[in-house]
């Protein structure tokens, strides 16, 4: 039997993160029911091998166009060191983004009744055993799209956007690594530091090119290389008045590597876990979810407290090589 | 500490003329300078007839213990930052490190080369702490100083060298000296550890208790020692690879053998 879960998009975000018995590691991954288990949603075997679909051209996108911003997403997660994952581009198809065919497929698809979402991924899995079967991406031609290298004002930039569904793609959950402003036509990005924040930088904006230490820990994690072992983590529990708190945002910053990962509490004991981290002592801080939908990080049935004030944690946490801090308790008080 | 080597083959020389009065050893030491170098030999007389009774040459070995102060670093001014959509930073918020200043133990030995030059090993053991104050975080208001204790190690050689003359009546010892040293530090709960170098230069004094009459044969001497100076770090606790420079001093007590 086989389930297909539903789709996570961009800028506007289907609800996802099914519950997960232990804290996920760093950003956010995905857990997938299979039997009496949950489990970290990836690829069993590299390198994947996904199709891209015979039309997707837009007005400013060739179809070579395409096929090159998506290779050259793929190829940035490729590319990280302390991750063993890689892709591999088998050819076109006839086949649509969204087909239950067993081919992970990328293209264009005309949805204007998702008049917020940009772009969107979806998983085929096997609910017994909790595989990844397969994995498609849609574009919105509802949009303008670009390829230019500089971008090009009032047109996406197709490489940005592949770039955060790519990291769907391999697994990867969204991050909340960023600061917005709400505006009548919804959140704006300030700015973000992490390619799967899940609200994209406005049209005509490169900058979600570029991996961030955020996502490279979390694609580290899900598919550990070489190097990986040596890195170490941040883990604990974040309290209101005693009380755990779920849905939390901590941030671990290393002002040697100027890195700033994320994660979040999972459990409802208000617990986390921050891996990928280089060594060293961290500079912790804890925020409400409030930049965002909640839906972009966690199911609609899930209490997720925001009403917190920002943390600046007044321990520097220091994280062994290849080890965890041990557990920090970080005491948040109600606005 | 090449720096220190290289011109204490000059110093050597004059110390050997300019040394204070001598047990028997040294005067045939001085005599052998005076007879490579005639053009000093005046100055030794002159030296000696000023000095008090020579200490440094009682004994071979010293041995030393005492405290030591190390004055605060700072490891730098680092902010966290978000990309924006044009690709500049925005500051999420900034942080500023300090490793404070500390006081912790040292030790010293050392062996008498010359009558002016000493070899030593030398070693000591503080807890500075960590602190990096967090400020200008886009949502909380007020600042942060986050800390981590750190234990440090230093342990490696240098050398002392007697100044050629004593500072009044009271037979003070000047000197100068410099140490090369691994440093090892220790984060919080030992989990983690950063090494580098620390280099010290800087002066001093020594000065010899009146030796007692009914003392130990194998005891030479003993006194106390005041030292200050330059401490320079490379590594080790750093946010990035600049040395670090931080006042010095140590003072301890010793003796002789």
């Amino acid at each position: 039997m086989k389930i297909v879960v539903k789709p996570v998009g961009y800028v506007v975000l289907v609800a996802f993160c099914l519950a997960q018995p232990r804290p996920a590691s760093a950003y956010m991954k995905f857990g997938v029911p299979a039997a009496d288990r949950v489990v970290t949603l990836k690829w069993a075997r590299t390198p994947v091998p996904y199709y891209v679909s015979e039309g997707s051209s837009v007005a400013g996108v060739s179809l070579s166009d395409f096929e090159g911003a998506v290779a050259r997403a793929f190829a940035k997660w490729q590319a990280v060191s302390t991750a063993a994952v890689s892709y591999r581009f088998v050819g076109l198809t006839a086949a649509h983004p969204g087909e239950d065919d067993g081919l992970s497929t990328l293209g264009f698809e005309s949805h204007p009744e998702q008049d917020g979402v940009l772009a969107s991924t979806s998983y085929l899995v096997d609910s017994v055993t909790g595989a990844l079967i397969e994995s498609d991406i849609f574009f919105n031609t509802a949009f303008a799209w670009s390829v230019a290298p500089n971008g090009e004002a009032g047109r996406y930039d197709l490489e940005s956007i592949a770039q955060h569904e790519t990291g769907h793609f391999g697994g990867l959950g969204h991050s909340a690594l960023g600061e917005t402003e709400l505006t009548p036509g919804g959140y704006r990005v300030i700015s973000a530091e992490a390619i799967m924040f899940p609200i994209a930088f406005s049209a005509g904006s490169v900058a979600g090119r570029t991996l961030k230490a955020d996502d490279i820990a979390g694609i580290s994690d899900i598919y550990p290389g070489a190097g990986f072992a040596r890195e170490g983590s941040l883990s604990g529990r974040v309290t209101k008045n005693g009380n755990p708190v779920f849905g939390a945002h901590i941030v671990a910053f290393d002002p040697a590597t100027r890195a700033l990962v994320g994660g979040f509490t999972l459990t409802d004991k208000g617990e986390f876990s921050i891996g990928g981290l280089s060594p060293g002592p961290k500079v912790v801080r804890v925020e409400p979810l409030d930049d965002a939908d909640l839906d972009s990080f966690f199911g609609a049935t899930q209490a997720v407290d925001v009403d917190f004030r920002v943390l600046l944690f007044g321990r520097l946490v220091v994280v062994p090589a290849g080890g965890d801090s041990g557990q920090v308790e970080l005491p948040v008080v109600a606005k | 500490m090449t720096g220190m080597a290289r011109p204490s083959r000059v110093l050597l020389c004059t110390f050997l003329s300019l040394g204070p009065s001598a047990a028997g050893a040294r005067a045939q030491t001085v005599t052998a300078a005076s007879a490579t170098l005639p053009s000093t030999a005046s100055q030794t007389a002159a030296a000696q007839a000023a000095s008090p009774t020579g200490a440094t040459s009682t004994g071979r070995i010293e041995v030393g213990v005492g405290i030591e102060w190390l004055g605060q670093t700072s490891i730098g001014a680092i902010d966290a930052t978000e990309t924006t959509p044009t690709g500049s930073p925005a500051v999420l918020f900034s942080t500023s490190s300090v490793l404070a200043g500390a006081v912790g133990l040292h030790a010293h030995v050392g062996v008498r080369v010359t009558n002016a030059l000493e070899a030593e090993v030398v070693a000591s053991r503080a807890k500075p702490q960590l602190r990096t104050t967090i400020t200008n975080d886009i949502e909380a208001m007020t600042p942060v100083v986050a800390t981590d204790d750190i234990t440090q190690y230093v342990i490696g050689g240098g050398i002392l060298w007697y100044l050629p003359f004593r500072i009044g009546a009271s037979g003070l010892l000047p000197f100068v000296d410099g140490s090369a040293a691994y440093l090892r530090q220790l984060h919080q709960g030992n989990t983690l550890v950063d090494t580098g170098q620390m280099y010290r230069v800087g002066g001093g004094v020594k000065y010899f208790f009146p030796r007692r009459t009914n003392a130990a044969s194998w005891l030479k001497g003993y006194g106390i020692r005041g030292d200050a100076g330059l401490a320079v770090r490379l590594k080790g606790v750093a946010f990035d690879s600049s040395a670090r420079y931080s006042p010095a001093a140590t003072a301890s007590i010793f003796m002789r053998f």
